[in-house]
């Protein structure tokens, strides 16, 4: 079998001084991720003629013809499928008066689509901060 | 930890409005500075209980477990008369906190400190991959489990039969996550009498708490895993002297570090099921319900000691020799109870030895040459593990009367391994030699060529008992160059070849090297035949070599920074890594990495500034594997 894993990242960053004491910063970055088995080749080889990796309703096996059967090996080349996309986003502004006294405001997207969850189960979210602070300099 | 923070708050505070000359003494200039930061987050999206895997992004972030959470933070220095004083503080919430601090006198005596605390949201295996059924016709009368939510993805939601292996998570609800803090500080010492003698000494105190999951088997059976939540808590405490001191071109440094490792986890412990009704089976068993609770999900105790020694003597201006000696020794303590192999306890600690030598000699053999020459030796030595069975008899009203699994099998050829005590010899041990030189020509300004060559051996002491390659030795050839063109265009160029003689590879991996059975004669016909387990039937009859190291390796890099007017700047990067044996039986086993991108720096105006990327990353390699499936 192959296994494959594949990302694409882009990423930016802004600023900008409106003012000599206002200031403005944003910055992104954006994945997409995907991996994957490939050519998974299941070969059943039973020496013995017990035939319990593939469909056998012979004599072989009267009890249980599909024991094994790879069909049912439920998600088996799923389980290491992994399928994502991710966003971090933010953008900030920080505000400082004379008498050293500050503002700061940033707002943060934290995106994650989890397309191929595996046993962890499904990770995407969506989540946004805000946060805000005075600051005294001196 | 929080009343610390707004008392640190405070005392800043009360600096700046109260006037630090007032608290120190006479102001004369600005001998102290400082900024406090009062606010706070609001999760808009707060993360809720039941999303206890959604942590893509966000698995270090505590905040957004919160509502609301303080922002609080400020630092402080202080500089006057010699004595330096700085400190930085940002508490978030109770999981998210930072401190850092220095004291410093005329910088002969020098404290600095810092303590982080964050958290870390751990992975829950929900072990629905574990749900394999038979599906017996209904008129065997075997056992159907009948439709199931659980099952939903198993023959289409409809009927489903008897395991072969399954799961139940009796922790479902739960999040798992630890609260990791770290204190690291130190002081060094620089006295002025004796200018070339340094001394330092700093610990770490690491601690991790919270929940993580741990799994068994159930009661009855192997294929029946469960999962629990196990409470965490584990330090990790290491102190580290340092000395250091010259005699004209001749520099020495001694070191030594102690890591004590505790782990006062929650102890897991499991009764499995008896044999009632079924003691045919009890020889087959070291234990059961009868020998009482048995441990699972232990972290052992550990102790890891490292004494360092380095010398650089600057034989004149062009010729600089260096060499390092490295002994580190790494104890199990949790073996070293009374002998029980019930808890691990094997009498004695266990220890992983490791001695390291290695030096460089660097000449710069004239304005464009210099050349380097080198070497290592490391020898890895790992303790042997005596393991001791449990050998048990079958009830004498049992079919085929009170005897041992071996006496009751038909034992042809005496097979009686799985009775007897064995030692089990490390794979860790080896021997790992390395020699190499490189030279650098500068072809003329703005160029130069550097060349290299490097051969190692590792030699793996304990190979016999593992059917692995006895020693690879690795050839390693590099060639790389940069060329900056003018001030404004620069390259780098890097190639690296490396051939590994007779790679690692697993002897005894796949069934033939054809990928078929071959003549392989199948299982011995007689059940209670002890030559139809695993081993020697399945195990044994293996004789195909398989890896996922390489025997050769192309690796590429290349680097450009262009910089053609003052408001731009680009860069492009690639490196592509290709890797192949064909040492192995079946297939080759290839890889192929490749990882590339540009960025951009563009300042159009003198306020703005903005910058922007991409990245490719690819991975793929090719594998092969042969995997017994039970039969029972």
């Amino acid at each position: 079998m192959d296994y494959r894993t594949e990302a694409h990242t882009i990423n930016a960053n802004a600023s900008y001084f409106i003012l000599p004491n206002w200031s403005i910063t944003t910055d992104l970055a954006f994945t997409i991720g995907r991996g994957n088995i490939t050519d998974l080749e299941f070969d059943s080889m039973y020496p013995t003629g017990d035939a319990k990796l593939d469909l056998d309703v012979s004599a072989v096996n009267p009890n249980m013809p599909y024991l094994y059967d790879v069909a049912y090996l439920n998600g088996m080349d799923k389980y290491s499928d992994l399928e994502y996309k991710q966003l971090d986003f933010n953008i900030g502004t920080s505000y400082r008066m004379d008498n050293g006294i500050g503002l700061t405001l940033n707002y943060s997207l934290f995106y994650y689509d989890d397309n191929a969850p595996y046993v962890y189960g499904d990770q995407g979210s969506t989540t946004q901060l805000l946060m805000g602070y005075l600051s005294y300099s001196f | 930890m929080k009343k610390a923070a707004i008392l640190f708050m405070a005392a800043i505070f009360a600096l700046a409005t109260a006037g630090a000359s007032a608290v120190f003494g006479e102001e004369d200039g600005k001998w102290y500075s400082g900024e406090i930061k009062v606010g706070a987050t609001t999760a808009l999206d707060k993360l809720h209980g039941d999303e206890s895997g959604a942590k893509g992004g966000m698995e270090y972030n505590s905040s957004v477990g919160y509502k609301w959470t303080t922002y609080l933070g400020g630092n402080l220095e202080l500089s006057k008369n010699g004595f330096d004083f700085s400190a930085d503080a940002l508490y978030r919430d109770v999981d998210d906190q930072e401190y850092g601090g220095m004291v410093s006198f005329k910088r002969i005596f020098i404290y600095e400190a810092d303590y982080s605390r964050f958290l870390h949201r751990l992975d829950h295996d929900y072990m629905e991959n574990l749900q394999a059924h038979v599906f017996p016709p209904a008129s065997t009368g075997w056992k159907n489990w009948g439709s199931s939510p659980d099952l939903k993805d198993i023959n289409g939601g409809k009927t489903v039969g008897s395991a072969n292996v399954y799961h139940t998570d009796l922790a479902y609800d739960e999040m798992f996550e630890v609260t990791r803090s770290q204190l690291e500080h130190g002081i060094k010492l620089n006295i002025p009498q004796i200018p070339n003698l340094k001394f330092s000494f700093n610990h770490r105190f690491e601690q991790r708490k919270g929940e993580k999951q741990a799994m068994t088997n159930s009661k009855c059976l192997a294929c029946h895993i469960v999962s629990r939540s196990q409470r965490v808590d584990e330090t990790t405490n290491d102190i580290n002297p340092r000395l250091t001191f010259s005699i004209g071109t001749l520099a020495m440094e001694f070191s030594y570090m102690h890591r004590e490792f505790d782990a006062d986890n929650e102890d897991l412990s499991n009764v499995y099921n008896g044999l009632k009704g079924k003691e045919l089976f009890l020889n087959r068993l070291q234990y059961d319900n009868t020998t009482g609770e048995l441990p699972y999900s232990r972290t052992p105790d550990s102790t890891k000691d490292t004494y360092k020694g380095k010398i650089r003597w600057d034989i004149n201006a062009h010729n600089t020799f260096v060499a390092n000696y490295v002994y580190s020794q790494s104890s199990n303590r949790s073996t070293r109870g009374a002998y029980d192999i019930l808890t691990g306890n094997y009498g004695e600690e266990l220890d992983l030895d490791s001695n390291i030598v290695n030096a460089k000699f660097h000449s710069k053999l004239s304005r464009d040459f210099s050349v380097n020459v080198f070497g290592k030796y490391q020898n890895l030595d790992n303790e042997n593990v005596d393991l001791e069975k449990n050998v048990r008899k079958n009830p004498s009203g049992a079919p085929g009367g009170g005897v041992t699994l071996s006496e009751g099998y038909i034992n042809k050829s005496g097979y009686t391994y799985f009775e007897e005590d064995e030692v089990r010899h490390s794979g860790y041990n080896s021997d790992i030699y390395e020699v190499g030189t490189d030279i650098t020509w500068r072809i003329m300004r703005g160029l130069r060529l550097r060349a290299g060559y490097e051969f190692k051996r590792e030699q793996r002491n304990n190979y016999r008992h593992h059917n692995v390659t006895h020693s690879t030795k690795e050839h390693i050839v590099t060639l790389s160059t940069d060329w900056r063109v003018n001030h404004n265009l620069k390259f780098d160029f890097d190639y690296k070849f490396e051939y590994y003689n007779d790679p690692y590879v697993l002897k005894k991996a796949e069934c033939t090297p054809d990928g078929s059975y071959g003549a392989y004669a199948g299982l011995p016909a007689g059940l209670y035949d002890v030559t139809r387990a695993y081993e020697p039937a399945i195990y044994g009859e293996r004789t195909a070599a398989r890896s996922n190291m390489p025997e050769y390796v192309h690796e590429f890099k290349f680097k450009t920074h262009w910089h053609p007017m003052h408001m731009l700047t680009a860069n492009a990067h690639v490196k592509y890594r290709y890797a192949n044996n064909s040492e192995v039986d079946g297939s080759d086993w290839t890889r192929n990495f490749l990882v590339a991108g540009f960025s951009g720096t563009i300042t159009p105006v003198k306020d703005f500034v903005f910058t922007a990327g991409y990245t490719y990353f690819y991975d793929s390699y090719d594998s092969q594997y042969c995997i017994a499936v039970y039969d029972g």
